[in-house]
């Protein structure tokens, strides 16, 4: 408490402001005022107070007597000047509006991103104890390379907290490889809930929720509870109250509702609607269709988070997480590198682990529009620089006028920059309109929940008037400072210009050379990225997704009736093979060690479990040997590999060697069996029906919807308990470039702004330096200079400039470009094309822009322009 | 000079708690006794405000007052009513006494 002061420079402030007569009381009560409201408030809210204060204090009352009279004739004449001002925007209407649009787009870029910056940043920070919350991630080694998983084995937390009982841990899991349903029991709907965490009754301990209903502390304590959402509450029970009603998971297994839960925050890397106790794990595992594994520390299968104690380091914990690792795994688990923690408040932003909850926002992803924010906003300040500027001759007369009449230098520059500030404030106004009014489809963009109030925080206001401050300050000195240093040069000759000194200053072109970098290096990017997307997109995957439909058939009745299911649904003509399959094929795979021959050491390869139809339901292509064939028994231990893994055999004798003891019957193409992320790597196909997680049903071409329909009334024949779900896989694979998808959109929507913007500085430009030159060019044509030339004369002023600009951006581009696409193990090649369009689109807008600003002026009779004196 | 001087309804609140201190008072203790009195709170700054404007019309004087350890070493400024101040009250008073007693009957 005795720390506490009022700050420093506030005080400062006042002292600088103050008269001497008054400086102590202001202070003094101020102080006062301050330890009071410390006692009976807290810190902030007396600082803020005392800043708040500070400012009111700040009046004419209590200033000192030179500024009183200085402030009352310069208040004459701010009420003047802004009606100059005005006077003066209204009287160059188009350059006035271009400047204004200018600003506004940038603006409004500048405030959606911002705020979603600003939104993305605060994830998870409602937690009470968030700083002390750490989620425990298992390092791997897998071929020689580590990669960092976030989930953890099921001892890991239990362990840990039996060691060291200091540390407070939960865990969360969700059931395995199956999105798990629930209902009120038998003959009532059930609906899928994905977002159904089994977890540990200290989880209330360490997040924070509200209950509305239950105690946080008992709330999971005894097995078959479960704590569920208002949202959840609402649709199962309507209005009645959901306490100590049972709901059945899969159908199988009662949970008692103990608890509501108010519905949380979906600003946090996981949100979930009903939360269940993670006890009699066996029960859940057999309700949901899974057998729990003996190898407790082998398999990685939940998320654990812990309360880190106050006084512990992290990297002391770090310490002990090694000195548990090596205490409690078993010697030979050599895939396992190590535990490591995560900051809560890291994951959202930047955790891109395997295993994640819900996929993370790419850190990189978000800066890099913040970026692209502030850079068209600069674009916009360009512009406004450029024209205003090259407007500065125009109101010497004015301004010399002024000059002659006692206005001091400072006054003039102060007017000017007036004006600015009226105009960037006006565009302001307009682009929150604007933001506003783009909020929902920006949201939908981003895939993100900005509500308007949030454009409003106070930090975002206090960002905005910075920023707009900020605007004005840097966009309008410099034609301010232009602008009066002519009229000193002029003195009082009116009008009289001594033309040649002041052309095209140097400025002014590097800054037009650096709006057209930055509009090059835009389309340039734009079209690096829309063709890696197509790479992505259209890659030939060399197995056959389209109209295959996806059914999740874990734990349901189909599965365990599969051969007479699949049998049924053939009979219908709509359906042309169906095979089942353990992973969303195309998507991911799941890697296994296998022994090869007679290694001594097991090989890692990707595993997909399918049946007998595999290769023809997916057309994927045979290359040596033979498919599976259900007359031959023995085939369901066979397996199927890749041409990619012949390479581990040696001599690439497959047939011989066979893998673990089992033999190897064909040697198949390398389709893509997992997502065009990862390099694909050795597959091998085993039969196993245990695995069977889905039915993949190739349709016939035709009416999906339809077919679709009569699979659904097929399944609720085999299972009535258990609601029909599926996808189709050609959406899922597309689903999995979505992140690169929005970066696509949102970069050409950016090239085009700030090309759009970059054509309206040059179009002003362009249209002032015709004017400028208009008694030039008659003169020329008088002296027989045709149309042709007249163009030639005024494109030459520009030409060097875009060589320049193209230079420039080609050089950071093709840097940045081979950054981006080192992500992808398949990638596009960087060749001369994108170059080229890029320039051409640069030319191309560049003459059409010239030549419509410039072919009044170029046109005109030179007898009109050369009678004007 | 009565018509000049026209006082708002603050600061007529803030000559009032300044007259009652015999002795004089200054800022932070007349902000106490607003809130006391009026139930409700008040800045510093609008005080200041309507000291500044009472004593340049002549209704209060100042004066110098003593340093405590959280002032940081600032003086107090001691206001104290003056008669011009005193007469002010009494006309308001009057002024309103005189209707106070039309409503009389219905309070």
């Amino acid at each position: 408490m005795n720390n506490i002061h009022p700050p420093k420079w506030v005080d400062h402030l006042l002292e600088w402001y103050c008269n001497d007569e008054y400086i102590d009381e202001v202070i003094g009560d101020l102080h006062e005022f301050f330890y009071e409201r410390l006692r009976q408030r807290n810190a902030i809210i007396a600082r803020f107070m005392y800043l708040f204060d500070a400012i009111r204090s700040i009046n004419e009352l209590n200033m000192k007597k030179d500024y009183v009279e200085y402030s009352s004739s310069r208040s004459l004449n701010l009420m003047n000047a802004s009606f100059n001002g005005f006077r003066n925007l209204k009287k160059r209407k188009f350059i006035t509006g271009i400047n204004l649009l200018g600003f506004t787009i940038g603006l409004t870029c500048f405030i959606l991103f911002f705020n979603f910056y600003e939104n993305e940043s605060h994830f998870d920070d409602f937690h009470k104890r968030g700083d002390q919350i750490y989620r425990i991630t298992q390092t791997g080694i897998s071929e020689g390379q580590t990669y960092g998983l976030a989930l953890t084995p099921f001892p890991l937390g239990p362990t840990l907290q039996n060691d060291y009982p200091e540390v407070i841990q939960t865990r969360l899991y969700q059931t395995f490889r199956k999105v798990p349903f629930l209902s009120l029991g038998e003959g009532k709907e059930a609906f899928y809930e994905d977002k159904l965490f089994f977890t540990d009754s200290s989880f209330f301990d360490i997040f924070t929720y509200d209950l509305i209903q239950g105690n946080p502390t008992e709330a999971l304590k005894n097995p078959g509870s479960i704590v569920i959402t208002e949202r959840l509450s609402q649709k199962y029970f309507g209005n009645a109250d959901p306490m100590n009603q049972l709901i059945w998971l899969e159908g199988k297994m009662p949970f008692t509702v103990t608890g509501v839960a108010k519905n949380p925050s979906d600003k946090a890397h996981f949100t979930f609607n009903a939360l269940a106790a993670l006890q009699n794990i066996e029960d859940i595992f057999r309700a949901t269709g899974n057998t729990f594994p003996h190898n407790g520390w082998y398999w990685t299968a939940v998320h654990t988070y812990m309360l880190m104690p106050e006084d512990i380091d992290e990297s002391v914990f770090r310490g002990l997480l090694t000195e548990l690792k090596d205490r409690h795994l078993p010697e030979n688990y050599t895939h396992v590198a190590g535990y490591d923690i995560q900051r809560l408040g890291d994951i959202h932003l930047g955790s891109d682990l395997n295993g994640e909850i819900q996929p993370n926002r790419k850190g990189s992803d978000l800066r890099l529009y913040l970026i692209a924010g502030v850079v068209i906003l600069l674009i916009a300040s360009i512009n406004f620089i450029n024209v205003s500027t090259s407007q500065s001759t125009e109101r010497l007369k004015e301004l010399s006028v002024k000059r002659i009449f006692g206005a001091s230098k400072w006054q003039l520059i102060a007017q000017i920059m007036l004006e600015s500030g009226m105009l960037v404030l006006f565009a302001f106004i307009c682009s929150m309109a604007l933001s506003i009014v783009l909020l929902p489809y920006f949201n939908q963009l981003l895939e993100t929940n900005l509500l308007v109030g949030d454009l409003f925080t106070f930090k975002a206001c206090l960002i905005y008037l910075a920023s707009v401050l900020t605007i004005i300050l840097l966009a309008g000195i410099y034609p301010a400072l232009h602008a009066v240093a002519l009229v000193n040069i002029m003195g009082p000759r009116l009008g009289v210009l001594a033309r040649g000194k002041f052309k095209s200053p140097l400025v002014r072109k590097s800054l037009v050379v650096l709006q057209f970098t930055i509009s090059s290096l835009m389309i340039f990017f734009t079209l690096i990225i829309n063709n890696q997307y197509s790479l992505l997109i259209n890659k030939e995957l060399k197995f056959d997704m389209e109209e295959v439909f996806m059914i999740p058939i874990k734990g349901s009745s189909v599965k365990d009736n599969i051969t007479a299911f699949k049998q049924r649904l053939l009979q219908s003509p709509r359906f042309l093979g169906a095979s089942t399959v353990s992973d969303v094929v195309g998507e991911k795979t799941v890697f296994g060690r296998f022994t090869i021959g007679d290694d001594t050491e097991d090989t890692p390869m990707n595993m997909l479990s399918v049946d007998f139809d595999f290769l023809k339901t997916f057309d994927i292509k045979l290359k040596e040997g033979r498919n599976y064939d259900p007359e031959i028994h023995s085939d369901s231990n066979a397996f199927l590999i890749n041409e990619d893994a012949v390479r581990l055999f040696e001599n690439g004798n497959w047939q011989e060697l066979g893998i673990e003891d089992r033999p190897v019957i064909g040697v198949i193409d390398d389709f893509h069996f997992a997502s065009l992320f990862h390099k694909m790597g050795p597959l091998l196909i085993r039969i196993n029906d245990d695995w069977a997680n889905f039915l993949a049903v190739k349709m016939a071409p035709g009416d999906l919807v339809a077919s679709a329909n009569e699979l659904a009334a097929l399944w609720s024949e085999f299972d009535k308990v258990q609601p029909f779900d599926g996808f189709y896989l050609e959406e899922a694979i597309q689903r999995s470039y979505e992140d690169e998808s929005q970066l696509r959109s949102l970069l050409s929507t950016f090239s085009s702004i700030a090309m759009l913007l970059a054509i309206l500085g040059l179009f002003a430009l362009v249209n002032y330096t015709v004017k400028f030159r208009i008694k030039e060019i008659g003169i020329r044509k008088v002296l027989g200079a045709s149309y042709r030339d007249v163009l030639n004369l005024i494109f030459r002023e520009f030409d060097v400039l875009f060589g320049l600009a193209c230079l420039l951006s080609f050089s950071i581009g093709v840097y940045l470009a081979r950054e981006w696409l080192m992500q992808f193990p398949y990638r596009i090649e960087l060749n001369a094309k994108p170059f080229l369009l890029t320039t051409g689109i640069l030319v191309a807008i560049t003459a059409i822009t010239i030549f419509l600003s410039s072919r009044r002026a170029v046109l005109v009779n030179p007898v009109e322009t050369l009678a004007e004196e | 000079m009565n018509s000049v001087n026209t006082i708002g309804h603050l600061e007529e609140l803030i000559l009032l708690i300044v007259a009652s201190e015999k002795e004089g008072t200054y800022g932070v203790s007349i902000a106490a006794e607003y809130v006391k009195h009026f139930k409700k709170g008040i800045s510093i700054p609008a005080i200041h405000t309507s000291l500044r404007r009472l004593e340049k019309k002549g209704y209060l004087k100042s004066s110098q007052g003593g340093i405590t350890k959280e002032r940081g070493g600032r003086r107090k400024r001691i206001y104290q009513v003056t008669d011009s101040g005193l007469e002010a009250i009494s006309q308001l008073k009057t002024a309103r006494q005189s209707l106070y007693e039309v409503i009389g009957q219905r309070l």
